[in-house]
């Protein structure tokens, strides 16, 4: 045992890599200490942000202010103060003075309409101005709000712009419209429709906006039901209305006019515009000033869209002359081949000369060689300018351009307001260049988001990150920060250097001759040092490798000498074919020495903190660094050093500040400039680069994905149903995905005791009416206690059978019959996936068949019903009553759905047939054409149903369903994997997708997209809304009836990132349908208001919550997190009696006992603190290194406490311990949600990481277990089953399925560590639930352990990994998971020491 | 006032729709602006911005005044001991401006005021288009006079016994690897543990206190590609005059032009 011992101190984490991991542990950015080393990668940004007001001008207090990014210690974003934007005049003397008060989200104008203030009150005689402005976020803070209602109390004009966010629109009509008749003029620019409601110009106002029969009223609504741009629209509106306004008479359109002139102004935005504009609403509207005529000048108006250089003394609105005065400057020299930027500009910040950042991305780029050609649109559509400028002038269609970054930050059309992805899309994929949207700080300065941990502004992320990835924006790298005091935009030396090479590298792609450029495949080894080279979720790596030389071989690319096969590139790569039993054996494609590294890597010196000096442990030998892997010709096969600490406790519970290892950042300093790559390919599903130490989201110099992926442009293959971790990688390491399939789905099918039950139900069907019937029936029941179902299914005695009558025995038939049902039909992914190959016809089969299953009733152009809805009616049933029955276990309408689930599969089947040509791929079926040459040709699915019980099916609904069937069957197999990389390294677009379930949104198909999440604001929808009701309801009743009629008081559950973007939200609806709470969306379509739902419709009391969610989760829903927290509150705020309000109940006992408001001890929702992940038990049962249970619930307590308020939603997570142990107390049930056939339960160490279970029982203070849930949506027939059910279901279907694992078999060694990361994760369910019986290890054992064949094959195969097998055995036993016989545990012991043996022979 | 020159040149070449008599007419560049009262206020320094001001006073003065409208200075402290050695620096100006202001500043130990006239005067030698925009644009810098740029210099390291001046800068960002968040934290531009830059101009330290080649101060509103061709200009060449360099201070920075990052 002693090496036992030793083996769990080596034996690394495992990270879940294999199948699509949702989550894992990643330690914070060092932010906390003082080492001069850490000091050094302490500087982050490189620039001055104007002056700190008189006041606070001391040097050395800045530390002391308080730049924590949070707010200060109000949990606010934003710190700023509104008094920096107050500009008093410094003498009346006696003129009219006029308050003006603003709100704009265009922090550009803060500084512009300062100005024109200050130029009208040192020059003007009547009248001069005090203006205050505030920033959109400052308004969250009482105090300023209380400031803003004070200043509206005295104002004479406000002014608002931009005002697309809900909540805070709210406190601006809050605070505005009270004042609004008292105001002399009230100036709202595009803003949500209930703040233009606000304006008021004279007898101009959209009061009645939407339902007057007013020009602008008429106007918007039309536009609005169009779907057309809003903001746009009124754009278009004001170019155009001068004209109409013309014809009307002149007093009654006056008012209207001055607003449109007031708009014209605005958009014009230089201080000359805006002191006309702020003149003629005073001259026009403050009575005091009636009389008065000024001077005003009409508005200078400036091209809607053009191209401006500083260096230019116009702005063109022609590419040819541009160019004409560009090519004959005398300044700057570009070679001959330059590569061109194409820049995208907000012209607003033009025009108000807040164009610092802008200027710095043109210089450092013209300095950096490139050319650029910076272009610019007035509204918010910027397909406009790119559609006409970035074209080559000679009229050829081609792009002079040949990358193109967005500066905006907003998505291409549509801004904040209204997004038009597919309109985008359509005007990249006809650029077809590589496109990149970059972020000035919008919602902080610069100070705060250099202090923030989680980095940029949540809101900000939602509108500016997660918007422009719908259009398949790349790297979202902040290069522009905010000035606190003038609220103006300047450039981040580093971060526009940064951001300037990447876009050229990714334009030279363009520029250089395949045969020329450096590839850099990167392949990913978990658990580290343990020969798991090139593993990746679902992928064959090296064969997917092998295929990809193969067709850049084709294109012109230099690959070398190619090993002539997929095993030789493997050998290559490990040097030598005993190289996968130890890593020290993989081929070193360079030596770095230290010297050479320090010079190289400008981060070194920070890393050493964490790891000493260079060269440390890892990755190293004698004094140099090792890079691992091998180069064909130009393209160099490189394996990722693994984080380093996996199996290191100690880290695991404490990893809040690490660092990648000196052996990582040599890594990635190879490849940028030693090996000069071109670009990285990341090879499959997942590596740790983007998971390393930084910001959540808008990295800065000092955040490790940053550092070490440098300037080199980044491809990923990634899995396509991941696109929560696909987006962590996009928005860290700058990845542009690819997205690959997950390998085609069979039914689990049944074997052994599971398919003699089979035969022996149907002989009892056949014999039923018998006298043989009850012996068959006993026979049942005995064989299906040998497969122990007793557990899932209520059996008596065998001895009974002949006391049963015929229903009785019919129920007991039933229920096993649907057992045996549910086990065979269960998807199961098999085998390994190659790039570039989609499936056959025949793999196709099972996907088809389950997304035939479902109903689409939101489908455009028509609602399809599913296969099994449309067979049961042509037989007079409704697919639902049949649903229910067989769950209840009726034999009749057990078989009945078997019936039609045959049915379907065959009418499937028949139709693929029909479509698959003589290689096996789907083609033209040559026989097929000749039948329908004859007219004889019948449609396969009506051959199908032909002569059965289901021929009366509705026709039409079928053709429906099909015709669909058809389109999804030619995406599956409408592959563009290599296609886009091929497209990507040419330096063009890569179209964007939906990432997810391919059986549920099939738009996830054709691969070969760039994988994006969704907008967040988007969800829950309603569709996912219908379904949490139907499945908390199953829930909750099930729970009652288990439990004596009682409602669970409280339920525990975890949202996963993942599984609410496939589902569109259906768990975080789940939750406040849990607490009667409804989301509704606001009058753009985003969902952020909340309804409570009464009692009387509830039917029910509302149920307590305790809402984990997962760190990608956070990650992506921040936002939708303090949504749910405004739901749990507003639940626990009702005035409602205990017994039909459990949050109320809770909240109240818990405020008095804690000493806190209600409100805040109904703090519900928890996470893990930013740039944490998982409970890190995962790690510590994969890593065998715990000692008892009690340690991994500290974990959990530990990592998982973080609460997220709605009241202070700059704050982020914060420790909330005390809480959430006070709200695990109530907890009855446990609940998570399968969102996947692909990833069940044990597939990932993800599900039971996250299950608070014994923890629960261990803090109740009656010691109960509580019980738990897992909800299965996966297939048309949803299910709620209890864990142990589940538990039991996965091993029949996975681990114990012969299918299964000579599947995972035939792929050799992979093979045997899948096996074993199943038995793990069994355990881990052992270890947090207790839910795993001991008949699943027993047959566990028997499986892989007592067949020496099985043995033998095992160990051969993958001698490392049957070791943790073997050891994983009697880890269960020892830990008192498994009670095993004496002689079994012998064995085991024995077997180990046999493969430690081999292992060391080996070596 | 800066800005809105800036808009008039743009809107110069737009194509103008029919505007009221009221409206200003469209007007060329005007090659030496007024004192402004607007605009300032994007004065970003660092430091350093084109548009000095006083603390307190934000949004007031521009740089592009003279330095002469700054008023009485603030950072008079150790005026009165004047530097030996100013006066011996010859004011050499193939442009023919006048850098005897500047002298004057540094000769009463003013550093607030020479680096705001520094700042000013490096458009000047940049040209009248930098005038006119108000800010310099890297290429130009390689236009400016060798002599120029070396009488700046010079009298700043008169000024302030070596431990200021463009090519004391230039020494320690070569020394620095020509990486700018070391260099920065090197002169002082930044300081706590995020490396929060220094607000301009009142957090700056203008004085002999402050740590060698604090000052003067460049703008990085735009990013550091001015303030590396300023470093990068000929004037500042080891065999352009001044010392030569040590044979450490070489090997550096050939070590360093390795490395472009």
């Amino acid at each position: 045992m002693q090496r036992l011992a030793q083996q769990r101190g080596l034996g690394a984490g495992a990270q879940g890599a294999g199948t699509g991991a949702k989550a894992f542990s990643v330690p914070k950015a060092p932010l906390s200490s003082s080492r001069p080393a850490r000091l050094a990668r302490q500087v982050i940004a490189n620039v001055a942000t104007g002056p700190r007001p008189a006041a606070k001008a001391v040097q050395v207090n800045m530390l002391d202010e308080g730049f924590d990014g949070a707010g200060g210690n109000k949990g606010l974003f934003t710190s700023t103060n509104p008094e920096m934007r107050r500009v008093v005049p410094d003498d009346v003397a006696g003129r009219v003075k006029v308050k003006v008060v603003y709100t704009v989200l265009e922090a550009q104008y803060q500084s512009a309409l300062s100005s024109a203030v200050k130029a009208i009150n040192a020059s003007n005689k009547t009248v001069c101005f005090e203006i205050v402005g505030y920033l959109l976020e400052e308004l969250r803070d009482p105090e300023n709000f209380a400031t803003f209602q004070q200043d509206l109390a005295s104002a004479n004009v406000f002014i608002g712009s931009l005002i697309f966010i809900e909540e805070l629109a709210e406190k601006i009509v809050e605070a505005v419209a009270p004042v609004r008749d008292r105001l002399d003029a009230c100036v709202i620019f595009p803003s949500m429709p209930a703040v233009m409601k606000l304006n008021k110009l004279g007898t101009f106002s959209m009061a009645q906006l939407g339902q007057s029969k007013s020009m602008i009223g008429e106007f918007i609504k039309s536009a609005r039901k169009n779907n057309d741009n809003f903001e746009e629209g009124l754009l278009k509106l004001v170019r155009t209305l001068p004209k109409v306004l013309k014809y009307l008479p002149s007093d009654k359109a006056q008012d209207a006019r001055n607003f449109v002139q007031s708009l014209q102004y605005w958009l014009g935005g230089n201080s000359e515009n805006l002191q006309n504009f702020l003149l003629t609403i005073a001259g026009e509207y403050v009575p005091a000033l009636k009389g008065v005529t000024f001077q005003i000048a009409d508005p200078e108006l400036f091209p809607e869209v053009g191209i401006w250089h500083p260096m230019a003394t116009t702005m063109y609105e022609d590419l040819k002359e541009y160019l004409n005065w560009y090519d004959t400057r005398r300044d700057v020299e570009f070679a001959k081949d330059a590569p061109v930027v194409g820049l995208v500009m907000q012209r607003s910040h033009l025009v108000t000369g807040d164009e610092g950042h802008y200027a710095g991305v043109v210089m450092e780029l013209e300095a950096r060689g490139a050319k650029v050609v910076p272009v610019f649109a007035g509204g918010l559509d910027f397909s406009a300018p790119v559609k006409k400028f970035f074209y080559d002038p000679l009229g050829s269609g081609k792009a002079f351009v040949d990358c193109c970054v967005s500066l905006t930050g907003f998505a291409l059309v549509g801004g904040p307001a209204r997004q038009d992805a597919p309109k985008a899309i359509e005007a990249l994929k006809e650029l077809n260049v590589p496109y990149l949207v970059s972020l000035p700080l919008v919602f902080q300065t610069t100070e705060e988001w250099l202090g923030s941990e989680l980095g940029v502004h949540p809101v900000q992320v939602a509108l500016q990150v997660a918007l422009p990835e719908l259009d398949g924006a790349l790297e979202p790298i902040v290069f522009a920060g905010r000035d606190s005091n003038t609220g103006k935009s300047h450039s981040l030396p580093d971060r526009v250097a940064s951001l300037c090479m990447r876009a050229i590298n990714w334009a030279k792609l363009r520029k250089k001759a395949n045969a020329e450029k450096k590839l850099a495949i990167t392949v990913f080894s978990f658990p580290p040092d343990k020969g798991n080279v090139g593993t990746a979720a679902y992928l064959n790596v090296f064969g997917s490798i092998f295929r990809v030389l193969r067709e850049l071989r084709k294109e012109g690319y230099d690959v070398g000498l190619l090993p002539a096969s997929q095993d030789e590139l493997i050998q290559s790569v490990l040097q030598a074919k005993e190289a996968r039993f130890n890593s020290s054996d993989l081929n070193i494609a360079y030596r770095m020495p230290v010297s050479e590294y320090t010079k190289l890597c400008e981060y070194s010196e920070a890393l050493e903190e964490n790891w000493g000096k260079p060269p440390g442990q890892l990755n190293s030998q004698g004094n140099d660094l090792l890079i691992f892997g091998k180069q064909f010709g130009n393209v160099f096969i490189g394996v990722q050093p693994t984080f380093g600490y996996e199996g290191d406790p100690m880290r695991l519970l404490f990893s809040r500040s690490a660092s990648p290892h000196h052996g990582f950042a040599a890594y990635y300093t190879f490849l940028e400039k030693v090996f000069k790559a071109d670009a990285v390919l990341h090879f499959g599903t997942h590596g740790s680069l983007e998971f390393m130490p930084g910001k959540q989201v808008g990295m800065s110099g000092v955040c490790y994905p940053d550092s070490l992926i440098g300037s080199i442009p980044n491809l990923y293959y990634y899995a396509a149903n991941n696109p929560s971790e696909a987006t962590i990688a996009k928005r860290r390491s700058y990845a542009n995905t690819i997205s690959y399939l997950t390998p085609p789905a069979e039914n689990a099918g049944l074997y052994k005791g599971l398919k003699e039950l089979k035969e022996l139900i149907s002989s009892y069907q056949s014999m039923r009416d018998s006298g043989r019937a009850e012996q068959i029936t006993a026979t049942i029941i005995e064989t299906a206690r040998q497969c122990n179902l007793d557990k899932d299914v209520a059996l008596p005695p065998a001895e009974d059978a002949g006391s049963l009558d015929q229903e009785a025995r019919d129920l007991v038939i039933g229920n096993v019959y649907r057992k045996l049902m549910e086990i065979e039909s269960r998807l199961l992914p098999c085998g390994l996936h190659i790039v570039g190959v989609p499936p056959t016809a025949e793999e196709a089969v099972a996907t088809l068949v389950n997304i035939a299953e479902l109903d689409r009733p939101d489908q455009k152009p028509e609602p399809i019903l599913g296969l099994p809805g449309i067979l049961a009616r042509s037989i007079g049933r409704d697919i639902e009553s049949i649903y229910a029955g067989s769950n209840k276990g009726v034999l009749a309408d057990v078989d009945l759905l078997q019936r039609i689930t045959a049915a379907t599969r065959v009418c499937v089947r028949e139709f693929v047939k029909d479509r698959t040509g003589l290689d096996g791929r789907i083609g033209t079926n040559f026989l097929t054409t000749l039948v329908k040459f004859t007219g004889l040709y019948v449609d396969p699915w009506v051959r199908a149903l032909q002569g059965s019980e289901f021929a009366a099916a509705d026709r039409l609904e079928l053709v429906t369903v099909f015709r669909y069937l058809e389109f999804c069957l030619e995406q599956v197999v409408k592959d563009n994997e290599l296609g886009a990389l091929k497209e990507a390294l040419e330096g063009r677009y890569t179209e964007p997708g939906p990432g997810g379930d391919p059986i549920r949104n099939p738009s996830v198909l054709p691969t070969g997209k760039n994988i994006h999440a969704l907008d967040p604001q988007s969800i829950p929808t309603a569709a996912a809304l219908k379904s949490a009701r139907i499945i908390v309801e199953r829930l909750l009743v099930r729970e009652k009836d288990n439990n004596g009629g009682k409602w669970p008081e409280t339920i525990a559950l975890v949202l996963w990132g993942t599984d609410n973007i496939k589902t569109y939200g259906e768990s975080l609806a789940q939750v406040m349908m849990m607490v009667g709470v409804k989301p509704v969306a606001d009058s753009l379509g985003r969902v952020n208001k909340l309804e409570v739902i009464p009692l009387e419709e509830l039917g029910r009391p509302r149920v307590d919550v305790v809402v984990n969610c997962s760190g990608v989760f956070r990650d992506l829903f921040v936002n939708q997190m303090l949504l749910l927290d405004r739901a749990i509150k507003l639940a626990a705020e009702q005035d409602e009696p205990d017994e039909m309000n459990f949050v109320r109940k809770h909240a109240r006992q818990q405020a008095a006992e804690m000493g806190m408001s209600l409100r805040d001890a109904a703090t519900r929702v928890f996470s893990n603190s930013s740039g944490s992940y998982s409970s890190n038990v995962n790690l510590a049962v994969e890593n065998s290194s715990w000692s008892d249970e009690s340690q991994l619930q500290e974990m959990y307590l530990k990592r998982k406490s973080f609460a997220f308020n709605s009241d202070r939603p700059g704050a982020g997570g914060e420790e909330g311990r005390d809480i959430f142990e006070r709200a695990l107390k109530t907890v009855d049930v446990t609940f998570q949600n399968l969102d996947s056939s692909e990833i069940s339960l044990t597939d990932v160490s993800h599900y039971f990481d996250s299950d608070p279970t014994k923890l629960v029982q261990g803090l109740r203070s009656d010691g109960k277990a509580p019980s738990s849930y897992i909800a299965d949506t996966t297939t048309a027939n949803a299910q709620v089953r209890t864990l142990g059910e589940t538990v039991r279901l996965d091993a029949r279907t996975k681990l114990l399925n012969p299918k299964w694992y000579e599947g995972m078999l035939s792929s050799g060694y992979e093979g045997v560590r899948e096996i074993q990361k199943r038995l793990t994760n069994t355990m881990g369910w052992s270890a947090t639930s207790g839910q795993v019986d001991n008949w699943v290890y027993d047959e566990a054992n028997s499986t892989f352990i007592e067949d020496p064949e099985m043995a033998a094959r095992l160990m051969d195969a993958n001698p490392n990994s049957f070791r943790k097998l073997v050891a994983t055995f009697l880890e269960a036993n020892g830990r008192g998971y498994w009670e095993a016989s004496e002689e079994k545990l012998e064995r085991l012991r024995q077997m180990y020491a046999d493969v430690e043996d081999k292992i060391e022979g080996v070596e | 006032m800066a800005h809105i020159m800036q808009q008039q040149r743009l809107a110069a070449g737009v194509q103008q729709r029919p505007r009221s008599s009221a409206a200003r007419p469209v007007c060329a560049p005007r090659p030496q602006p007024a004192r402004g009262g607007s605009a300032s206020s994007s004065g970003l320094a660092a430091g350093g911005s084109p548009f000095a001001c006083r603390a307190g006073k934000l949004d007031e003065v521009s740089l592009f005044a003279d330095s002469s409208l700054l008023g009485p200075s603030s950072a008079s402290a150790g005026a009165a001991a004047a530097v030996a050695g100013v006066e011996s620096v010859e004011l050499k100006s193939k442009l023919g401006l006048d850098y005897a202001p500047l002298a004057q500043y540094l000769q009463e130990g003013d550093f607030r005021k020479a680096d705001d006239e520094t700042r000013a005067l490096l458009i000047k030698m940049a040209g009248p288009a930098a005038v006119a925009r108000s800010w310099v644009y890297f290429t130009e810098v390689k236009t400016i006079p060798v002599e120029d740029l070396q009488t700046v210099d010079a009298l700043w390291r008169a000024g302030s016994k070596g431990k200021f001046g463009y090519s004391v800068q230039k020494e320690l960002f070569a020394q620095t690897a020509r990486r700018w968040p070391k260099f920065f934290k090197q002169i002082d531009w930044t300081v706590g543990e995020n490396n929060i830059y220094r607000k301009w101009p009142a957090e700056f330290i203008y004085s002999k206190d402050a740590v060698k080649g604090h000052l003067p101060l460049t703008n990085a509103l735009r990013g550091t590609q001015l303030f590396e061709a300023l470093l990068g200009h000929p004037a500042f060449d080891k065999n352009a005059g001044g010392k030569a360099p040590g044979i450490e201070e070489r090997s550096k920075a050939a070590g360093a032009n390795t490395l472009k990052f």
